[in-house]
């Protein structure tokens, strides 16, 4: 039984993190001949005959096109459920790699092929005798978070055109992003999922949707820290309040707030949990 | 005229046989789907055997410093957002 790793073996944990994240991330078009190679050793590994017939589609709506081609029988739902995710299984591939390479486990030799096809191709469907291998995005964009996000186009693109739209890691309809002049202050405020309702409002801009609104002040703090506390009469829902504030990078928000909130210091408490003197106190102190 | 109808009811009846049994060759072959097999089994069998050979504080490190903070990237913004998105388009 190892217990621990040595020095040697714990350096090498960022590196095999880096790699899997360059695999998972990747966006180099598929290597059809090295995944055909690789998705043969995967079924040998568990005894099955090599598969003699390959397909390949350009997305995963591609490839559920293609294999309800080949058998229209096949429910879209089943498709999904039998995908294997070669790059996208980064994570546990990863794991199991460091753990045959680096600590020298000899039953991960068993992940030999499913390792390094996920080197080479995007999502698959495996079926007796035939493969469905899918290429991998052709473009994949983060915010400075990592989180998913692009303000200019689709944030993940294959290269028939398929594609997600998002906003600092929440994937929007793509009309916000491709016709944002549509996108209206009611639109956002009225959006059912509140993830996407914040990030509806960001993309119009929370002064805009505030201003839109005629939202009127209740209390104006000195502090643009603490910040404005406003009311708007939102359509379809009524009167709002919300809390208009600058963060530490300069950027301004506009949060919802309880409707008992009577100044701009109550509400920026409020959303630490706290009480407004006790947050000018902590300010103080800090 | 009548010759050349016949001889063309013949040939598109031979081509929608032929054509179903190819579909139907291709089609089972597509339905019997092996990635549970390939995937799913064989990861397992690796687990247990790491498992069997690694302590849980050794498992642990590499997990986080490996496997979490791949998935929090790959799997959470990638994978998860693009399933979620065609199986919302699906639905």
């Amino acid at each position: 039984m190892i217990k621990n790793l040595t020095a040697e073996q714990e350096a090498l944990l960022p590196v095999y993190r880096d790699k899997w994240l360059d695999i998972g991330l990747s966006t180099e078009p598929l290597n059809f001949e090295k995944a055909k190679a690789a998705v043969c050793v995967a079924y040998e590994s568990v005894g099955l005959p090599k598969p003699t017939k390959f397909y390949t589609a350009k997305s995963p709506v591609d490839a559920i096109r293609l294999i309800k081609n080949l058998n229209p029988r096949m429910e879209t739902n089943k498709i999904m459920s039998d995908m294997a995710y070669g790059c996208h299984d980064a994570n546990w591939l990863g794991f199991y790699q460091y753990f045959r390479d680096v600590v020298g486990i000899k039953a991960c030799e068993k992940l030999d092929g499913l390792i390094d096809l996920a080197h080479h191709c995007g999502w698959l469907n495996m079926y007796h005798d035939t493969v469905v291998f899918q290429d991998r995005p052709k473009h994949i964009k983060f915010d400075d978070q990592n989180r998913l996000h692009c303000e200019y186009g689709p944030a993940i693109l294959y290269r028939d055109g398929y594609s997600v739209y998002a906003w600092h890691g929440v994937t929007i309809p793509s009309e916000w992003i491709t016709n944002k002049g549509e996108l209206t202050a009611k639109i956002a405020l009225t959006w059912a999922n509140t993830e996407q309702r914040k990030a509806a409002c960001e993309i119009i801009g929370w002064a805009t949707v505030l201003r839109e609104l005629n939202a009127h002040t209740i209390d104006s703090d000195e502090d643009p820290m603490i910040g404005t506390l406003l009311e708007v009469d939102i359509p379809d829902i009524g009167e709002e309040k919300f809390l208009r504030v600058l963060c530490g990078t300069g950027r301004e928000f506009a949060i919802p707030v309880p409707p008992n909130m009577k100044t701009a210091l109550e509400a920026n408490a409020w959303t630490y949990g706290l009480e407004g003197n006790l947050l000018r106190d902590l300010e103080v102190r800090t | 005229m009548k010759s050349v109808s016949v001889r063309d009811q013949v040939m598109d009846q031979v081509r929608a046989q032929v054509r179903d049994r190819v579909m139907d060759q291709v089609g089972a072959q597509v339905s019997a789907q092996v990635s549970a097999q390939v995937e799913a089994q064989v990861v397992a069998q690796v687990r247990a055997q790491v498992m069997d050979q690694v302590g849980a504080q050794v498992w642990a490190q590499v997990w986080a410093q490996v496997r979490d903070q791949v998935e929090d990237q790959v799997w959470w913004q990638v994978w998860w957002q693009v399933r979620n998105t065609l199986q919302n388009e699906i639905n």
